[in-house]
């Protein structure tokens, strides 16, 4: 099974499917656009600021969904020792700081017009925020100077007990009483308008293409970086780049035969 | 019934910063690979063997 999953992970990930992905993406955000600003009507209430949610909520959704890859990633490591889940899941905390930081970031301009205030300490808001310190923590991590195989175990605790924050965000406008609505994808899109609500599944069909490119190209610079490094070392260690390029991505595997 | 109100300008700034954000992380991922590879090409250079292979089959 692990062996499947890596097999199509190396396809997505090779150099044509990472061009595809970033056509795809750059359409699909143009689509997510055009939607947002122009196809979709103003909200009856809140008025052009509700346009807001087709960023915010496939925002939130990609943040879920990158710790979700984190977690696997996390896990996969500590079962299998090889170092290619280990860069999967640095990748994808990456990007997925990145969009908890655009989610919390656009649900503060949304929230002024609407709720009169930038910041609130509402369940909703605070575990987000804390969702994001948490993974900012699993990147902390990552940068200690300590051997690459502690520091990855290290990162795959930090993943694996992160996550639990994730389901608290889900749920905190059901557990607690909060000013955030409920949960967008599940109660709100369905009583959408139609056109609205395309527009929503625009959006996150769109930043999940997106996000698919960015870890796939994150993982490229990774590659890119090992490489300098390892043709750095190879004179010193009297092997070539590539041996030690591939005794990095699988080190169980090199010790096995070696 | 009251018309919506006009609230557009926090509608510019959600999508102009969320359209910086995602420009300025994937300009620093290409500029992060440009530097990787001029690198490895460098090293290779100095060290007067043949051309590295930038590119591995992933993951």
């Amino acid at each position: 099974m692990p062996n499947t999953a890596e097999r199509a992970m190396g396809k997505l990930t090779a150099r044509r499917g990472e061009r595809w992905l970033g056509v795809l993406a750059v359409g699909g955000v143009a689509a997510t656009v055009a939607m947002g600003l122009w196809v979709t009507p103003p909200d009856a209430e809140e008025g052009n600021v509700f346009r807001i949610i087709y960023l915010h909520v496939p925002a939130a959704w990609l943040a879920y969904l990158s710790f979700l890859v984190v977690l696997i990633g996390s896990v996969a490591y500590l079962v299998t020792k090889r170092t290619r889940w280990d860069w999967l899941a640095a990748a994808s905390a990456e990007v997925g700081v990145l969009f908890t930081g655009l989610t919390l970031v656009l649900g503060s301009i949304w929230a002024k017009p609407v709720w009169g205030t930038w910041w609130t300490w509402d369940p909703r808001l605070t575990t987000t925020a804390v969702l994001f310190l948490i993974y900012v923590g699993y990147l902390a991590v990552r940068k200690l100077p300590d051997s690459p195989a502690r520091r990855a175990r290290w990162a795959a605790v930090v993943g694996i007990v992160g996550f639990v924050d994730v389901p608290i965000v889900h749920l905190s406008v059901v557990w607690w009483r909060s000013q955030h609505q409920a949960p967008a994808l599940l109660h709100v899109a369905p009583r959408m308008a139609p056109v609205m609500a395309a527009g929503l599944m625009t959006g996150v069909a769109a930043f999940t293409i997106l996000y698919a490119y960015l870890v796939t190209l994150r993982l490229r610079v990774g590659r890119l970086e090992d490489r300098a490094v390892a043709e750095a070392l190879s004179p010193r260690l009297g092997r070539s780049a590539e041996e030690l390029m591939d005794e990095a991505a699988s080190p169980q595997e090199v010790r096995a035969h070696g | 019934m009251a018309s919506p109100p006009d609230n557009g300008g926090f509608v510019a700034a959600a999508y102009l910063i969320t359209g910086g954000a995602l420009g300025a992380y994937v300009a620093r991922l290409f500029a992060r690979a440009t530097r990787a590879r001029r690198r490895t090409a460098a090293i290779v250079a100095r060290r007067g063997g043949p051309p590295a292979r930038l590119e591995r089959p992933s993951p």
